[in-house]
């Protein structure tokens, strides 16, 4: 058994990701534990506190501000909603709240086999890209990997896995393998982007791929790594994207952060991603 | 199937980590490779951040050597033969030693190295030397010292680290057969209280089947000694990163363990 989180945004959860994650929970026969994740600190200003009959003016949640008893009373019926639909799912679940977005749901990723979270998902007010700059800070500092749901998705019919000759793309393949094993029997499509293959390298992946997957391909890609596998995977329909290294250190790990950042963005596959 | 390496360091033959890959191919089908490598000075080859393949030490193999180690294949693969565990050869004689390890383990589930193996098991090995060793390998390793039993319980290292919390993870996933074994999360470091202890719990739930959390009020120093006592036990800790300077807590922890030798070790790094 694993243990799956769903991360939402408290105010606007999205039933589409939980309809995904569930999917996903399934595959593993496990349940879904279901993170609301709410700006706690966007609500907090200059309130008048009383200690030992002296009134003091402290920074701190106002929880008499109407506005803030609204957002809490829409949070409290958005949980239930979840939970209801989490019954129809028949899907064992858990739904806890976390009030610092960033820092828990970190914190959380080091107990956590895998987590599922929209790329869009943002604290911010107005315009924030796609990933936003919440999910790309995320990204960077979890501690276990991360699949970017794709709502849409009806099935999983194709494993894409970029290699680099990396270690940490291999990483991420691994750990993709041993969290599906599921999946096992669904075709593997090794990319590079490169004009030749390193072939010691290549032949110590298919030793190790044969072991896990009955049908393997490769291919060579050509062009800008970030392009390549961009419009590689748009020619695809009902696959999954294995990919390593959305680095913490971003500079060493440009290539795979752009690749990965432009696939997020189209948001036409769940992307699976771990660094090591 | 998993794939397992097993290293052969010169003219050692590590007959209880040959033992280990038996049993674990009993539980779930393993291919198991014997990688046979060099004799090699473990402070010349390795530099402690980044290894150098300039400074590679390969000495001369001796005749009478070559013939040992020639008898090693052989029993080696007689035994598994007779055992029925499909297995590879892989001399690695002129290649560039344990340096062409790091890139096989890279397509490998786990390496067994028998803790006699380093240094030869006449004077055993230096454990900062094998502490560095591990950190160039890419996948997780696991440490059989000489006449220990299969593992009736597992010992799980915790101190709330990101390190020790992977190698819990990728013990369960590697070792799935071993987590109904009796199972104790042993907190080691110097808070009184558990770090994340709700957190542990349920992650343990997840992955563990008889499982107890332990608080042990003393030093590092002293795990090794009661993971001894605990008979049968398999420790399962993470390490130190590969820019080690910043982590000398977990350095001398693992230093601790491993100059033990008395007790399986299952080590992850990330």
């Amino acid at each position: 058994m694993k243990k799956i989180l769903l991360v939402v945004d408290a105010l606007n959860p999205s039933y589409k990701s939980l309809g995904f994650a569930v999917n996903i929970a399934n595959l593993n026969n496990c349940r879904l534990d279901i993170v609301f994740l709410e700006n706690f600190y966007v609500d907090s200003r200059l309130v008048v506190k009383q200690l030992s009959g002296m009134a003091y003016i402290d920074w701190d949640i106002d929880e008499n501000s109407p506005t803030y008893k609204l957002k809490q009373e829409r949070i409290t019926q958005n949980i239930k909603a979840f939970g209801d639909a989490c019954e129809r799912y028949f899907i064992r679940y858990d739904i806890t709240r976390e009030y610092d977005p960033s820092a828990s749901i970190i914190a959380r990723s080091r107990y956590a086999d895998l987590i599922v979270i929209d790329a869009d998902m943002s604290f911010k007010a107005g315009f924030d890209s796609i990933p936003s700059k919440f999910v790309r800070h995320f990204l960077e500092n979890t501690e276990c990997p991360v699949l970017i749901s794709q709502p849409d998705l009806k099935s999983i019919n194709e494993i894409v896995f970029a290699y680099d000759e990396k270690e940490s793309s291999m990483f991420a393949l691994k750990q993709f393998t041993y969290l599906f094993p599921v999946l096992r029997d669904k075709p593997i499509e090794v990319v590079q982007v490169s004009s030749t293959w390193n072939e010691q390298q290549k032949e110590g992946l298919n030793d190790w791929l044969t072991r896990y997957y009955h049908s393997v391909k490769y291919r060579l890609l050509e062009g800008r790594p970030e392009d390549a596998i961009f419009r590689h995977m748009i020619e695809k329909q009902n696959a999954i994207l294995v990919l390593g290294a959305y680095g913490r250190s971003v500079f060493s790990n440009f290539i795979n952060h752009s690749t990965a950042e432009r696939i997020i963005r189209l948001n036409s596959h769940p992307i699976f991603i771990s660094h090591k | 199937m998993k794939k397992v390496i097993l290293i052969f360091e010169g003219i050692n033959y590590p007959q209880t980590a040959i033992d280990f890959a038996t049993r674990l191919n009993t539980l779930s089908p393993i291919n198991l490779t014997g990688l046979f490598v060099p004799h090699f000075e473990v402070s010349t080859v390795w530099s402690y951040g980044v290894s150098d393949s300039a400074h590679d030490f390969i000495p001369m193999v001796s005749a009478s050597e070559a013939a040992l180690i020639h008898n090693n294949v052989k029993a080696f693969s007689e035994y598994c033969e007779r055992k029925k565990i499909p297995f590879t050869i892989d001399k690695e004689f002129n290649d560039l030693g344990l340096n062409s390890a790091r890139l096989r383990s890279r397509f490998a589930d786990l390496v067994i190295i028998g803790s006699g193996t380093l240094n030869g098991s006449d004077t055993g090995f230096a454990p900062d030397d094998l502490s560095r060793l591990l950190h160039q390998i890419e996948c997780p390793v696991v440490i059989i010292p000489d006449s220990v039993q299969f593992p009736t319980r597992l010992v799980l290292a915790y101190d709330g680290s990101e390190s020790a919390l992977f190698a819990i993870k990728q013990f369960a996933y590697l070792f799935g057969e071993l987590t109904s074994l009796p199972t104790l999360i042993a907190h080691i470091g110097e808070d009184s209280s558990i770090p994340g202890e709700d957190e542990i719990i349920s992650l343990a739930k997840a992955h563990f089947k008889n499982f107890k959390i332990v608080n042990l009020e003393f030093e590092e120093s002293f795990f090794s000694m009661w993971a001894r006592e605990l008979k049968g036990s398999m420790v399962i800790c993470g390490a130190f990163g590969r820019s080690g300077l910043s982590n000398l807590f977990r350095k001398s922890f693992m230093t601790t363990i491993l100059s033990d030798r008395s007790i399986p070790v299952f080590v992850a790094h990330k």
